[in-house]
């Protein structure tokens, strides 16, 4: 009777540390305005994108079904205009913002990986294995990375997986670097050197006390990979190597630029998409920060 | 300019503590957006003074060779026709058979032996004579030496012998009699400086050549672009300009900005925006020309080698006429010209422009036209049963899913795919588009790796070579060398149309088969046409009077049968060279610039560039 109580006693205040330590993280991060305020819009920004389905279904987006006139300016009916097939810019905007975001995270998720995985490894093994690890590093970080991702997507056909996989493969070795010197650092410390004399495994090393001890940076960065994502993928989009018939940012930008709508002087349908980029990338950018600073208080301040 | 600056100031405010990111924004766009505006207007004031004498176009395609026996790319191949001239020519008045280098031509009754005269006083560029022993030369070396045969060895398949009687007659042989005339488009060389080169095929002749049509090459470089000179000795008359000079532009809007602040003086290939944001412009006079060229969707009825063996791996479904028949009937091709080009177009029939009455199959009542509710009709007759998620069966049981290609780089393709498939969804079939490099596109058609993709050509004056790649004997080998197929099918029915209007040389006649060929392709369902687009081209009438075009009647400048629309530029007397700079529109300027520099700079945007320039060369 007494010892599950004492169980129950014991994760409560595992959890109670972690609650509390979850409300001063949220302290220090609302502190931080700036970072408050991109959280802010983009949360805003990821809910109009979740959704847009209940207020503009998706045959607003159907050509055959469209009924105003092609490159018409803004109006009370179309906010911000239309495109070259007469589709409500906005619609395009946010039913976009679904693309650009889903491959954003997913890149991101890809890289923060397999730049995790290796990072750990590199920093933990010695000898060949980390020298072997280090020269693949070393190598995907001198690789121009866009021009990486232009040759992989057109070896891999067009298409949203194919972004995601070229961004995913070219952008992990920055974080891997970061990881390592982490685990270099935690490993370095008195408790791991303890808890090998207790006869712990690698595995236990790695993923009990390395792991948790990269986890935040890795959050961090992972907020920060995200933004530089979306530009990648409006970039390999605009080059004409995204998925044509789904509505990306990036595509949007291709699409003015192939019609001549910059000549044409159709400015609702080019900056839209262009400050939609910016701001969210600058808004992930700014939560990125703010975290860093509260997972680093050496940052503070400055 | 206003609205670049406002944004990124309300962006400083909103985020006070963001001032370095904020910063480093602001001060990437203002620092840009300046330069941006100066360099067109400084290099204009620059280029602006010393025109009026020369002709200056836009180079937006690339150039393969400038040696004739080798040049095949369509950019090329305009420039060598300003050099060069064939035994005939086609006139700018409607595009009939005129006479070029020869004075007259005449032809046996049995159409085997065709004799031409040449006049006695023409000489080329560099003062030599120019007689029949050069066409012979010229004719000769093709025929001996296969590594000429590249570009024009196909018009002389034909020829048996070739004979300079005296040195004002020619006589062409035939195997077997031709109604195309047997000296058009070949371009003849002069003689005494061929003869002297050791390796004709290897010959670059990209520097002071010699020709005898209205302007020869200066120079060539690739990165400086082409210079041509008026030939002074051009039997027309020399032309009333110095020279003509084509500036590389690697994309369109920059040659666009280029057109606006007097760089270049002409500009063709415009995107429907384009064209009517130009139109708007003072100095600046748009043509929009009746197009010699087809757009249309092929459908893989099943492509086959010229062994007859399978290749490819299209839809084995298409190659039910029935299926094909549904297809072209659900899609509304009158819509894709309204909506896709604006309307700058002709409704199409068959495969020959109505811009050459002569061969144009002219109907209002076509067989197959948009009506999705016969389709549907001809699709449950046929057996293709609806499946529960509203794609059909194909006969064998399985979903009818398909596959629409189309070139990266023509961004009109994927506009019309975005309305053929919810068109083709209400018949029941699905597609699936897939864009790719112009390159990919070319070798996946040969191949017959595809269900579905757009095509387009371009349509010389006589329509022998277009029908002749739909013969059984014009298909490819296994691994797609040799020869090409128009729609990779052929049948015997037409072959035998195609043989009789070759040789048929009552005009009349001759016509009527071409269109009968014409029909017989539209009833197989291979080739659907689906517009003619109109040539868009604009140039600087305050620098250039009206140019001729072909035909008279609102023809095209640029990219004619033959020199015409250069050689007539004639500059306005009072040329204002200052005004030309007033007329840049900032925002035109500004806009790209923005969204380029969003996007991840100035790399990625070379690179576009360098892809672009592969796109649609096929002639």
């Amino acid at each position: 009777m007494s010892a599950p109580a004492a169980q129950g006693k014991r994760i409560n205040v595992a959890a109670a540390r972690r609650r509390q330590r979850a409300v001063e993280v949220w302290k220090e991060f609302a502190s931080n305005r700036a970072g408050l305020t991109g959280l802010i819009i983009l949360v805003f920004v990821i809910a109009l994108a979740a959704l847009i389905p209940l207020f503009a279904p998706p045959s607003v987006l159907d050509v055959t079904q469209v009924t105003s006139p092609q490159n018409d300016p803004p109006s009370l009916e179309n906010p911000l205009g239309t495109d070259p097939a007469g589709r409500s810019v906005l619609a395009l905007l946010i039913w976009g913002a679904r693309i650009s975001l889903v491959v954003g995270f997913a890149a991101t998720l890809v890289s923060m990986l397999i730049g995790t995985v290796v990072g750990m490894a590199a920093g933990h093994f010695t000898g060949a294995t980390q020298a072997v690890l280090m020269r693949i590093i070393d190598f995907f970080l001198v690789v121009p990375g866009l021009v990486l991702a232009i040759v992989l997507s057109s070896v891999i056909g067009p298409g949203v997986a194919t972004i995601v996989v070229a961004i995913g493969v070219t952008s992990w070795a920055g974080t891997a670097r970061l990881v390592r010197s982490q685990t270099l650092t935690v490993e370095s410390r008195p408790y791991i050197e303890r808890a090998w004399a207790l006869g712990a495994g690698d595995g236990h090393v790695i993923t009990k006390h390395v792991l948790p001890a990269v986890m935040p940076l890795v959050l961090a960065n992972t907020t920060l990979t995200v933004g530089s994502a979306i530009i990648a993928e409006s970039t390999l989009s605009f080059l004409g190597l995204g998925d044509p018939s789904s509505i990306s940012w990036g595509a949007m930008l291709k699409s003015a630029l192939d019609t001549g709508a910059a000549t044409g002087g159709y400015w609702w349908y080019v900056m839209p998409p262009g400050l939609a980029i910016v701001v969210v990338v600058l808004c992930f950018t700014l939560v990125g920060r703010a975290l860093e600073s509260v997972i680093n208080p050496t940052l503070r301040g400055r | 300019m206003t609205s670049t600056r406002t944004s990124t100031q309300t962006g400083e405010r909103k985020i006070p503590l963001a001032r370095k990111i904020g910063a480093l924004l602001t001060a990437a766009a203002i620092g840009l957006v300046p330069g941006g505006l100066v360099i067109p207007a400084a290099s204009a004031t620059e280029t602006g003074t010393e025109s009026g004498t020369t002709l200056k176009l836009p180079l937006t395609g690339d150039i393969d060779s400038l040696n004739p026996f080798i040049a095949i790319l369509a950019t090329s191949t305009n420039i060598l026709g300003l050099q060069y001239e064939g035994l005939v020519g086609y006139s700018a008045e409607n595009n009939e058979v005129i006479p070029e280098m020869a004075e007259s031509w005449e032809t046996s009754e049995d159409g085997i032996t065709w004799t031409f005269t040449f006049a006695e006083d023409r000489v080329w560029s560099d003062g030599e004579p120019l007689t029949a022993n050069d066409a012979a030369w010229t004719f000769q070396a093709i025929q001996e030496n296969d590594a000429l045969k590249q570009a024009n060895g196909s018009l002389l398949e034909n020829v048996a012998s070739v004979e300079a009687t005296d040195d004002y007659t020619l006589v062409l042989t035939l195997n077997e009699a031709q109604a195309p005339n047997p000296g058009s488009v070949l371009p003849v060389v002069p003689e005494h400086v061929w003869s002297e080169v050791e390796d004709p095929a290897t010959f670059e002749n990209a520097s002071d050549a010699v020709g005898s049509g209205p302007f020869t090459v200066v120079d060539y470089n690739p990165t400086s672009g082409v210079t041509m000179k008026a030939n002074p000795n051009y039997w027309q008359g020399e032309a009333k300009i110095d020279g003509v000079t084509y500036v590389p532009y690697r994309n369109g809007d920059a040659a666009v900005q280029a057109l606006l602040t007097g760089e270049i003086d002409m500009i063709n290939g415009l995107t429907p925006a384009q064209f009517q944001a130009l139109e708007q412009e003072e100095n600046i006079t748009t043509n929009s020309g009746a197009g010699r060229r087809y757009q249309a969707m092929n459908i893989n009825s099943g492509t086959k080698d010229v062994d007859g063996n399978d290749m490819g791996n299209g839809n084995p479904a298409l190659q039910d006429v029935e299926l094909r028949k549904a297809i072209v009937m659900a899609i509304d091709s009158n819509t894709l010209l309204e909506r896709v080009l604006e309307g700058l177009g002709t409704p199409a029939t068959g495969e020959i422009p109505a811009v050459y009455p002569l061969y144009h199959w002219d109907t209002e009542e076509l067989p197959y036209a948009y009506d999705p509710e016969e389709s549907n009709r001809i699709l449950d007759e046929a057996g293709y049963e609806m499946g529960d998620d509203g794609v059909r069966l194909d006969l064998e049981g399985n979903p009818l899913e398909l596959r629409l290609m189309g070139r990266n780089s023509d961004p009109t393709h994927q506009q019309m795919a975005d309305f053929i498939i919810p068109w083709l969804a209400e018949i029941g079939i699905s597609v699936t588009s897939e864009m790719k490099a112009p390159a990919q596109v070319n070798d996946d058609s040969i191949l017959g790796n595809y269900d579905m993709y757009f095509t387009g050509w371009g349509i010389g004056p006589d329509p022998d070579f277009q029908m002749s790649i739909n013969q059984c004997s014009s298909r490819p080998n296994a691994d797609g060398t040799g020869a090409t197929n128009e729609s990779n099918w052929c049948s015997p029915e037409f072959d035998a149309i195609y043989a009789a209007q070759h040789t048929e040389l009552d005009q009349e006649r001759r016509s009527e088969l071409v269109v009968d060929a014409q029909k017989l392709i539209y009833d197989a369902a291979v080739n659907n046409v689906l517009y003619y687009a109109d040539a868009l081209e604009a140039y600087r009438s305050d620098r250039f009077e009206p140019f001729v075009t072909q035909p008279t009647e609102g023809g095209v400048i640029l990219g004619q049968n033959g020199p015409w629309g250069i050689y007539s530029a004639t500059p306005v007397s009072s040329v204002d060279a200052e005004g030309a700079t007033a007329t840049t529109n900032p925002a035109a300027v500004i806009l790209p610039i923005v969204g380029v520099l969003l996007v991840g700079g100035l790399v990625a945007f070379f690179l576009v560039k360098r892809r672009r320039s592969t796109a649609d060369e096929r002639e």
